[in-house]
């Protein structure tokens, strides 16, 4: 699998972006070239030169310093998130299929229930009633994601029932939960993992949308969605504060999206992404 | 055909039963007494006692639910926590600017995905077909507040062809009222678009490789009538749907997007109500929101099934 992605210039890049942006995300304290809420005013909405590569912004804060250190929120938010969604998603989803009739009638009621409500707005709603921070931030993004890898692993599952193998397992006596680890998870994996990718994708977009309107992380722990909420100010004079985040945002999701087609490729699997975003 | 709209609605009521239950859910399960947080450092006994009898929270249970979703048929959502007014109001009052915003997104993103989708599908393998995946990977990547200023950084500051940020209600001023939309219908758009170009390649590329369009072509018919007879009209149905899809998202998805560019629709009301507390205001938004997305995936579906009846079997 690792073979197939790497000869295709696209997994070859998506794996250099995210190998990048995990290094920073890890040691980004040990690299930054200046403290990330070093004020400067003196030094404000500097553009971008050698002392700073990325300028600075209205405090005269260094942007790429900002930026570095924002990785680290965003990856731990999303890794969190998406481990949480795919932990709770996956049980519910396999429950259904494996058991089927009136268990699988709720569980997959409840997930058209959570369907109904766009991602981000059910995100918010989540945040309005735990308060905000980063510790509600990645819980409310890993609630709107269960859904997501219940259904996933549910029609993965329910076809993997009807297997000979499982079937047998269930004939020789052993337990659901035996048959659902040995025989039926290892099985439905690779949609799972390919739908990992893109959610981490989309949690990493959710979480700077949550920090940009104020609901994830708080100050002073930078975010690039805060720092692009600060640059929104200052778009006629300081450009350098919304594009650097910004495109660091979005590379970062680009390399999930495109590891999460490569593999699914490799893999040979088809997932929905209409109802992640 | 009946049979199956009926089976369709009866799954909403379901769904719908479900979301009440979670949207009503909402304030009872802020941690404390809600009118408390809501009103924060503005606490009085009077203001305090007035909400508590006209929001109802200090009824039983079962029959805040029972007058909640009465009032939910007759257009009452509440009372807001922060002005005292009912919640329908200002729902109303911001809905316009939201399905302006949304309507514009989402006829902008078909105009993009169809012509994009067909070249990509009849170039399938080509380099026009990689281009065009690229734009769709890169569509769906793009963090749309960040497109939204980039946006605003291009066509507001530095060519200054476009206001930044506002809104102007069409009845005032239908020039000024398209200025102002532009920035965040190209954005929601664009996105959009790179979502649904996906869709029509896939369905155009099942679709051209199938008999009768074979027999079409082996009639000597030219190209483009064989693409606007037998190819688009076949893929039309899955187009829709995903069309459809992305119009109800965009209805409760571009809060951020109208935060950024000032525009007073559901999005910055649901974000100024989470800001103040005012609860019955999020459950307003959420609910009419929740209601919309499951009214258009019902009319997709039956549109999709009448288009296309092997839907039905």
């Amino acid at each position: 699998m690792i073979k197939k992605i790497f000869s295709r210039p696209t997994g070859v890049f998506s794996l250099l972006v995210l190998a990048t942006i995990f290094f920073i995300a890890v040691f980004g304290q040990l690299i930054t070239p200046q403290g990330p809420n070093e004020i400067n005013v003196a030094n404000m909405l500097q553009p971008p030169s050698p002392e700073h590569f990325f300028g600075t912004d209205e405090l005269g804060r260094d942007v790429l310093s900002r930026t570095i250190l924002s990785a680290q929120v965003s990856m731990q938010v999303s890794l969190i998130s998406v481990s949480f969604a795919l932990f709770f998603g996956t049980a519910a989803g396999v429950m259904a299929g494996y058991f089927g009739g009136w268990l699988d009638n709720l569980l997959m009621r409840i997930v058209d229930v959570l369907f109904a409500f766009p991602v981000l707005l059910l995100a918010l709603a989540i945040v309005a009633i735990l308060g905000p921070g980063i510790g509600t931030a990645t819980f409310a993004i890993g609630v709107v994601y269960v859904p997501i890898f219940a259904r996933v692993a549910r029609s993965s599952a329910v076809s993997v029932v009807q297997e000979p193998y499982v079937k047998a397992a269930k004939t020789v006596g052993a337990s659901p939960l035996r048959t659902i680890t040995t025989h039926l998870l290892p099985n439905i994996a690779a949609p799972l993992i390919v739908q990992t990718s893109i959610s981490l994708a989309f949690a990493i977009l959710n979480e700077a949308a949550l920090s940009f309107l104020g609901l994830g992380a708080q100050p002073p722990t930078p975010t690039w969605g805060r720092m692009l909420f600060d640059a929104k100010g200052f778009l006629d004079q300081a450009w350098w504060m919304a594009v650097f985040p910004g495109a660091t945002v979005f590379l970062t999701v680009l390399a999930f999206n495109l590891l999460g087609d490569n593999l699914r490729d490799a893999l040979d699997v088809t997932v929905d992404r209409k109802e992640s975003k | 055909m009946i049979k199956y709209v009926a089976r369709r609605i009866s799954h909403m009521v379901v769904v719908l039963f479900g979301v009440s239950i979670a949207v009503f859910s909402l304030v009872h399960l802020v941690p404390g007494d809600p009118i408390r947080v809501a009103l924060g450092t503005r606490f009085n006994e009077e203001t305090y006692q007035a909400l508590l009898v006209s929001s109802g929270l200090d009824r039983p249970l079962l029959e805040q639910y029972v007058t909640y979703i009465f009032g939910l048929l007759q257009g009452d959502f509440g009372v807001s926590f922060r002005s005292g007014g009912p919640v329908s109001e200002v729902l109303f009052e911001r809905l316009p600017a939201t399905v302006s915003l949304a309507s514009f997104g989402i006829i902008l993103a078909i105009i993009i995905a169809i012509p994009l989708g067909v070249i990509a599908a009849l170039n399938d393998g080509k380099a026009a077909d990689g281009g065009i995946r690229v734009f769709s990977q890169i569509g769906v990547s793009l963090p749309d507040f960040w497109t939204a200023m980039l946006f605003i950084l291009l066509l507001s500051a530095t060519l200054q062809i476009l206001p930044s940020s506002g809104y102007v209600p069409f009845g005032e001023d239908p020039v000024q009222w398209l200025r102002h939309l532009i920035i965040p219908g190209l954005t929601v758009g664009l996105i959009a678009s790179s979502i649904i170009t996906r869709y029509v390649r896939s369905s155009v590329l099942e679709i051209i490789n199938s008999d009768h369009v074979r027999t079409a072509e082996s009639k000597g018919l030219s190209r483009s009538r064989v693409i606007r007879q037998h190819v688009l009209r076949n893929a039309l149905p899955p187009i829709m749907t995903i069309s459809g899809v992305q119009f109800a998202t965009m209805l409760g998805g571009v809060i951020v997007v109208e935060v950024v560019v000032a525009w007073p629709g559901l999005g910055r009301l649901v974000f100024d109500a989470v800001a103040t507390r005012d609860y019955p205001v999020i459950q307003g938004v959420v609910m009419l929101i929740a209601v919309a997305f499951l009214v258009i995936n019902l009319l997709v579906d039956v549109l999709q099934a009448r288009l296309d009846p092997r839907v039905l079997r």
